[in-house]
This record gives structure tokens, C-alpha cells and sequence, in this order.
């Protein structure tokens, strides 16, 4: 009965969510207090043995609070690097760069500065990003020629192929899944790879199908809103979102000080003066939390989740009935999390990045799949949300600066990132069964 | 902002480099004889074009260009007007961004034109041009090349702006927009 009520307040909370009803933001500790109070957690359940509080005040809402707080530390880390290459001049100057070396023909110009927002992409985040380097990318690609549905959809590629290796994003998917660095990583290589390949295709195809296009087009922007268009920066600068990932894959570092490096690699690079570089990482700091504001929020939301599904009082009565639907063997694995990839998208049961980390949580702490597993079927799913989803910020932001529907978009990208997500997933057949 | 067909000569020209890939590797260059050529290049076919018949919609029909008007698309901060898909040998002129945005930036010298009906064709006739680019007479930035360094090499590049300069050329000379 317990596990009807809780699969039925999953489902309302879904589709509250799919119809935009309610932000993610609140439906996610609602669904972990709703499924707390139904299971009936008690508010203070203290274990005899351990002393640890497992009731509804202090395990649920406080310990999720901060279950996934070395992610969204990474995640401030990282917004704060990001600001600083946004407010140095460094993103432009990298998607500018690489527009230039991509010669004459459009099809170079688009793979150029698609590889350019994927190398950003790796370190910054958000819409504030987004934003930024949407107005100068955008407006590039359509100036020699590249339809506005493929321009957005190839920045979206970008976006996905950078964030499949954001660090920011690894700590999230180490907390929220269980699973070691090192095993995140070599998928996540893996999945910016299968990305990658996904994105050359679509350009490959849309290129052949819809030709290049002349536009005539003027930027309406107010001055204030403008792109800096006298910062000059350093060769050397360039180089900053790869200095993290350098500390990470090759030293070895831990996420946050290998962000730490990268703050101070781009002030050394870019600040002519102690008093500047002070200046820059403060204001840049600010900022920087400010843009990972949201992304913070959603984690608390997602920890206390994590938090309620995995309470022992909770997975007891859930197991029965997980273990009768979550296919065990990979043929099924793949055939399941496959075709039901695109509920990922609209805030989706799939979505990692809300109600898919409470089942991935219930999956792990039922032993139902190996942690591996569930992390590979979700990462791959993610690849869906994280490119098509119009529930995105980033997706209305860009469709709605090229001038086009965000459903239209979905639907142009669908094909090529649900046989995306179904590659992933075969491959985490492969590697974790 | 104002539209800009409706800008002098030399103010096309700028913000037309100023959307350009290579605008701050222009500075180094002389860049007034490739820009003149395009203008003249608009200005010239206009003149030929006009002369088979001054009616821009015969031409349309006589090449079996589309022209679709659409009422969906509209952002207020990258407008577009409109466009020339090549591959479908359709012209799209986006209305609400016209009217929303382009109508009431017209200058009053050029009141005239702050109708949609008429201003049609100074879409129709811009796109036109690169019609002919593609389909007759080659892109006027494949024509004059320069010469950019990358650090130790030098690459020859194409200047698309000059590709929308010589198609404001030639809208404004086949309209006699003075």
C-alpha cells in the first residue's frame, strides 16, 4: 500500500512538473517530505547503535541539505572560474579565435566554434554563460550562412559535449550515484566521444539537407548589454578551462583545488596588477555564486531526496515492486532505459538532474543494478535532457535569440540524441554488466 | 538602431564589417578598394537587372523563387529580417520583426517606406542579390580575398560582409532608396 501511495504522489509530482505546474526547485523536496511522511519516517529516528538522527528533520530535509554539498561547491568553483573568463574577455576570445582558424566554409566555421563552446563548456556554466556566449557565437555562425536551427543546435552540441567533462558535473554524479572518480570519468570520456561524434554527424546531414542560408540581421542589443569589445587578452589565457581538467585527468588532483588552480592560472594571465587581480576575484566570486545559485538549489533539492528514497523504511517498501519492472540483464537494460530515454526531457522521471536521481538512488540502495550501471543509463539519458529538453533555460534562451520555436528545435534534435543516449547506454552494457 | 538600408554609404559599410568573422583583423588592411568593389558590384547588377525589367516581383516569378512571409518568428535583440535559403531557392521575410522592430526605426527622411507592402520588396530585392550570387553571377566575397596572418602563416580569407554590402548596394540602387 505504502509503495502505491509513494509511486502515486511520483507520479503526480511528475506530471506537475511536466505541465510547469510547479518548479523543480520545490517539487523535489515536496516529493522527498511526501514520501518521508508516508512511509512513515518519523521525525527524530535515532539509531541506538550509530546516534546518527535518520527521521524526517534531521536525515531527511537537513542531511539531504547537504548530502550533495561537495558538488555544489565544485559547482560555485566552477561558476566562479567561469565569470572570471567571461569578464576577462578569454570565451570571446576563444569563439572568436576559432571562427577565424575556421576559414572560409561554413561547415569548418560551425565545427570550429561548436569545438570552442565544447572547451568552455568544460569549466563555466548557467545561463549567465549561456548568455554571454551565445550573443557572440550565434550571431557569427549566422553571419556566414548557417541556418538558425542548426547554429542553436550545434551550440547545443557544444554546451553537451563541454559538460559531459565539467568537473562540476562530475562531483555531482560521484555524490548522487556512489560511484568512484575514476569510474565517471572513463565513461564520461566516453559519452563526450559518442557526443562528439553525434554532433559532426548532425552537421554533416543538416549541412547536405539545409543548405547555407544568407540572413540579413541586425543586433538590437542596448550599448550596456554589448560584449566588451575592446578586451585583448593573452595567448596564454586561452588555455584556461583546460588547466582544471589537466590537474584532474593527468595529476590527479581533486576537483575543487584543481578549480582553484585554474583562478589563479587565468588572473596570472590576464591582470596586469595585484590590486586588479584582487579586484577581478572578488567581484568574479560574487558573481560566480550568483550564477550557481540555481544549479546550488536544485542540489539541496536533490539531496534531500536522495536522502528520503533511500531511508531503509522507504526502499523496504519500494523494493518489491522495483524489482518486478527494472530489467537485469543488458539486452533488457539497453531496451529499457533506451527506449525510455526521452523521459529524460519536460523534467522527466529519467532526468538526472531532478526526479532521476531519486531512482537512481532506489536502484543503487536496493542492489538492483550495480552502481556502475545506473550511472552509465542515467549519465546516457542525461545526454537527451541535457541538449533537447525545452525545459531548459538555455534551450528557450538560445531558440529564442535565433528566432525559433524550442518544440521545433526539440524535434529537429530528438532523432540524433535519442540514438545518442541508446549508444551510451549499450555501452554501459558493455562495460558495467 | 536604424535599418541599415536606410544608413549612408559608408555607415553600411561599417556595421556590415562590424558583423564580420575577421572585423578586428580588418584594421590592418586597405580595406576601402574591396569594399568600393562590392558596392559597385550591387550598384552595376542593379543597373543590369533593372534594365530587363525595373518590376523586382518578375524576376521573382521569372526564377520560381518562393517568398514566404512568416508571422511566428520575432526576438528583440538579434533581428532577423529575412533570409535566403539557397538549397530551397526560398526567400522568408520575418513580418513581426519588421514591424515590431524595423518600421518604427525608419528615419523620417524615409517615412515613405514605413509600410510593410512596400518595404516587401527591399527584403525581396536584398535577397535577390544573393540569388544571383549563388545561382549567376558567384559571391562577391569570393572575388577579393585577403590576406590575414595567424601568428607565422598567411592565409588567404573571404570577407563575407561583402557579400550583404554589395546586396544593400544593390537594393538601394534597383529602389532608388537615396
Amino acid at each position: 500500500m505504502q509503495a502505491i501511495l509513494i509511486l502515486i504522489l511520483f507520479l503526480i509530482i511528475a506530471a506537475l512538473m511536466v505541465t510547469r505546474k510547479i518548479p523543480t526547485l520545490i517539487a523535489l523536496p515536496a516529493l522527498a517530505i511526501g514520501i518521508a511522511i508516508i512511509a512513515g519516517i518519523p521525525l527524530k529516528l535515532v539509531n541506538p547503535e550509530t546516534k546518527a538522527d535518520t527521521g524526517l528533520l534531521a536525515g531527511i530535509i537537513e542531511g539531504g541539505s547537504l548530502r550533495l554539498a561537495s558538488a555544489y561547491v565544485a559547482v560555485m568553483f566552477g561558476a566562479w572560474l567561469g565569470q572570471i573568463m567571461n569578464q576577462t574577455g578569454i570565451s570571446k576570445s576563444i569563439v572568436k579565435t576559432a571562427a577565424e582558424l575556421g576559414g572560409d566554409r561554413p561547415f569548418f566555421i560551425t565545427i570550429c566554434i561548436t569545438a570552442a563552446i565544447a572547451i568552455l563548456f568544460t569549466t563555466i556554466s548557467g545561463l549567465g554563460a549561456v548568455i554571454m556566449i551565445g550573443s557572440i557565437a550565434v550571431p557569427i555562425l549566422l553571419s556566414v550562412g548557417v541556418p538558425p536551427i542548426v547554429a542553436v543546435s550545434m551550440f547545443l552540441f557544444g554546451m553537451g559535449i563541454g559538460l559531459e567533462i565539467n568537473m562540476s558535473n562530475w562531483s555531482f554524479y560521484i555524490t548522487a550515484t556512489g560511484v568512484s572518480l575514476d569510474q565517471v570519468r572513463n565513461f564520461a570520456l566516453i559519452l563526450m566521444a559518442l557526443t562528439a561524434i553525434d554532433a559532426l554527424l548532425f552537421a554533416i546531414i543538416e549541412f547536405r539537407k539545409e543548405g547555407i542560408r544568407f540572413t540579413w540581421a541586425q543586433n538590437n542589443l542596448k550599448q550596456s548589454q554589448k560584449v566588451n569589445e575592446s578586451q585583448k587578452v593573452n595567448v596564454f589565457s586561452l588555455l584556461t578551462p583546460i588547466v582544471p581538467i589537466l590537474f584532474v585527468l593527468i595529476l590527479k588532483w581533486p576537483i575543487i583545488p584543481s578549480f582553484m588552480i585554474g583562478i589563479v592560472y587565468s588572473l596570472i594571465t590576464t591582470q596586469k596588477s595585484i590590486k586588479n587581480a584582487i579586484s577581478t576575484l572578488t567581484k568574479t566570486a560574487y558573481d560566480g555564486i550568483a550564477d550557481a545559485a540555481p544549479a546550488v538549489l536544485l542540489m539541496i533539492g536533490i539531496g534531500m531526496l536522495l536522502n528520503a528514497v533511500m531511508h531503509p523504511m522507504v526502499s523496504k517498501s519500494l523494493e518489491p515492486v522495483l524489482k518486478s519492472i527494472i530489467p537485469t540483464t543488458p539486452v533488457a537494460y539497453v531496451l529499457f532505459f533506451g527506449i525510455l530515454a526521452p523521459l529524460a526531457l519536460y523534467r522527466g522521471p529519467l532526468n538526472l538532474w531532478g526526479l532521476g536521481s531519486g531512482i537512481a538512488g532506489l536502484l543503487i540502495s536496493l542492489n538492483i543494478l550495480p552502481p556502475t550501471a545506473v550511472m552509465g543509463a542515467l549519465l546516457s539519458t542525461e545526454r537527451v535532457q541535457a541538449i533537447g529538453d525545452p525545459t531548459n533555460t538555455h534551450n528557450v534562451w538560445l531558440a529564442n535569440y535565433a528566432g525559433i520555436d524550442v518544440n521545433k528545435l526539440l524535434m529537429k534534435l530528438l532523432p540524433y540524441i535519442w540514438a545518442l543516449a541508446f549508444a551510451g547506454i549499450i555501452t554501459a552494457s558493455i562495460l558495467f554488466f | 538602431m536604424i535599418p541599415t538600408i536606410f544608413l549612408k554609404k559608408n555607415e553600411i559599410i561599417e556595421s556590415e564589417l562590424q558583423n564580420d568573422v575577421l572585423y578586428e583583423r580588418l584594421k590592418d588592411v586597405n580595406i576601402d578598394k574591396y569594399t568600393s568593389f562590392a558596392w559597385d558590384r550591387g550598384d552595376r547588377t542593379a543597373l543590369r537587372i533593372k534594365e530587363i525589367n525595373p518590376d523586382i516581383n518578375y524576376h521573382i516569378t521569372k526564377n520560381n523563387l518562393s517568398v514566404i512571409i512568416d508571422d511566428t518568428i520575432f526576438n528583440n535583440e538579434y533581428l532577423i529580417f529575412s533570409e535566403y535559403a539557397a538549397v530551397k531557392n526560398t526567400i522568408y521575410i520575418y513580418r513581426r520583426c519588421i514591424n515590431e522592430e524595423f518600421i518604427p526605426a525608419i528615419p523620417e527622411k524615409y517615412k515613405e517606406w514605413r509600410d510593410f507592402e512596400k518595404l516587401r520588396n527591399v527584403f525581396i530585392c536584398h535577397e535577390y542579390y544573393h540569388h544571383l550570387e549563388i545561382n549567376d553571377i558567384g559571391l562577391t566575397a569570393e572575388l577579393k580575398k585577403i590576406e590575414v596572418a595567424f601568428g607565422l602563416f598567411k592565409v588567404k580569407r573571404k570577407i563575407k560582409a561583402l557579400n550583404e554590402i554589395a546586396a544593400h548596394a544593390f537594393t538601394k540602387r534597383f529602389l532608388d532608396i537615396n
